[in-house]
C-alpha cells in the first residue's frame, strides 16, 4: 500500500512526463507543417499520437472495465 | 455501497456513449473543413495557435493531478489542480474567443470565416461547460464532499475535460496547420 504523498508524487511525475512528450509533439507538428507546405497525412499521424498520449494516461480508459 | 457501484457503472457508460455522440458532432465539423477548405486553410496566428494549444495541453495535466489527488485523499492538492485547470481554461477561452476572433478572419469571410467560427464556437461552448463543470466540483470539494473512494463527479469531470482536449488536438492542426495559408 503506497502512501498518499508517494501516490500523487507518482501521479504528478507520469503526467508530467506525459506534458513533455505532448509538447516536444505539438512543437514537432508545426516545424513539419512549416517544412512539407501542411501535409495533411503526416499532421493526421501526430494528431493520432497526441490523441493516444492523452487517452491512455490522462483519460483513464481501463476504469471503464474496472471491476468494484 | 453496491447500489453507489452499480449507478456509477450505469453512468459511466452514459458518459461514454455522450462521447460516441460527441465524436460524430466534432467528426462532421472536420469533414466540412476537409470538403470546403482542401488543401488550403486561412492565414491565422500561429503564436497564437500554439499558445492556446499548450495551455489546453498543460490544463490536463492539473486535471489528472486533481483526479490523482483526491484519489489519494490530498484535498489541497485537488483544490489547488482544479482551480489552475479551471483559469487554464479561462485563459484558453481568452485566447480563442477574446483575440483570435478579434483578428482579421471575421465569420462573414466566406467559407474560411464560417468554419474557423463555427469549429471554434462550437469548441469553445464545450471549454466553457467544462470550467463550469470544475468549478462545480471545485465547491463541492471545498465542502469535503469527496472521498478517496467516492469521487465519481471528478472522474466525469476529468474524462469530460481530456475528451475537451483531444478534440483541440485535431482541431489545431486541422485549423492552423494543414494546407497552405491563403488571404481569406
Amino acid at each position: 500500500m503506497e502512501s498518499r504523498e508517494h501516490g500523487v508524487f507518482r501521479a504528478a511525475l507520469r503526467g508530467m512526463l506525459t506534458l513533455l512528450a505532448l509538447a516536444a509533439l505539438t512543437w514537432g507538428e508545426l516545424r513539419i507543417s512549416l517544412l512539407t507546405g501542411g501535409s495533411i497525412p503526416i499532421l493526421l499521424l501526430f494528431s493520432i499520437a497526441k490523441a493516444a498520449l492523452i487517452l491512455y494516461l490522462f483519460m483513464h480508459i481501463s476504469r471503464l472495465w474496472r471491476t468494484h | 455501497m453496491t447500489a453507489w457501484v452499480g449507478t456509477v457503472e450505469r453512468t459511466r457508460a452514459g458518459i461514454w456513449l455522450f462521447f460516441v455522440s460527441e465524436v460524430f458532432l466534432f467528426g462532421a465539423l472536420l469533414g466540412m473543413r476537409f470538403n470546403l477548405w482542401g488543401n488550403t486553410r486561412p492565414d491565422l496566428d500561429q503564436r497564437l495557435g500554439l499558445l492556446v494549444t499548450a495551455i489546453l495541453l498543460a490544463s490536463s495535466f492539473f486535471m489528472y493531478l486533481a483526479e490523482s489527488a483526491v484519489a489519494h485523499g490530498r484535498r489541497v492538492v485537488f483544490l489547488l489542480s482544479t482551480l489552475v485547470t479551471a483559469s487554464l481554461g479561462i485563459a484558453f477561452l481568452v485566447g480563442v474567443v477574446g483575440f483570435e476572433w478579434s483578428g482579421h478572419l471575421q465569420p462573414t469571410d466566406g467559407v474560411y470565416g464560417s468554419v474557423f467560427f463555427a469549429m471554434t464556437g462550437l469548441h469553445a461552448l464545450h471549454v466553457a461547460s467544462g470550467v463550469l463543470f470544475i468549478a462545480y466540483i471545485g465547491i463541492k470539494g471545498l465542502r469535503g464532499r469527496y472521498t478517496s473512494a467516492e469521487h465519481f463527479g471528478v472522474e466525469a469531470c476529468a474524462i469530460y475535460w481530456h475528451f475537451i482536449d483531444v478534440v483541440w488536438v485535431f482541431l489545431y492542426p486541422a485549423l492552423y496547420l494543414m494546407g497552405t495559408a491563403v488571404q481569406a
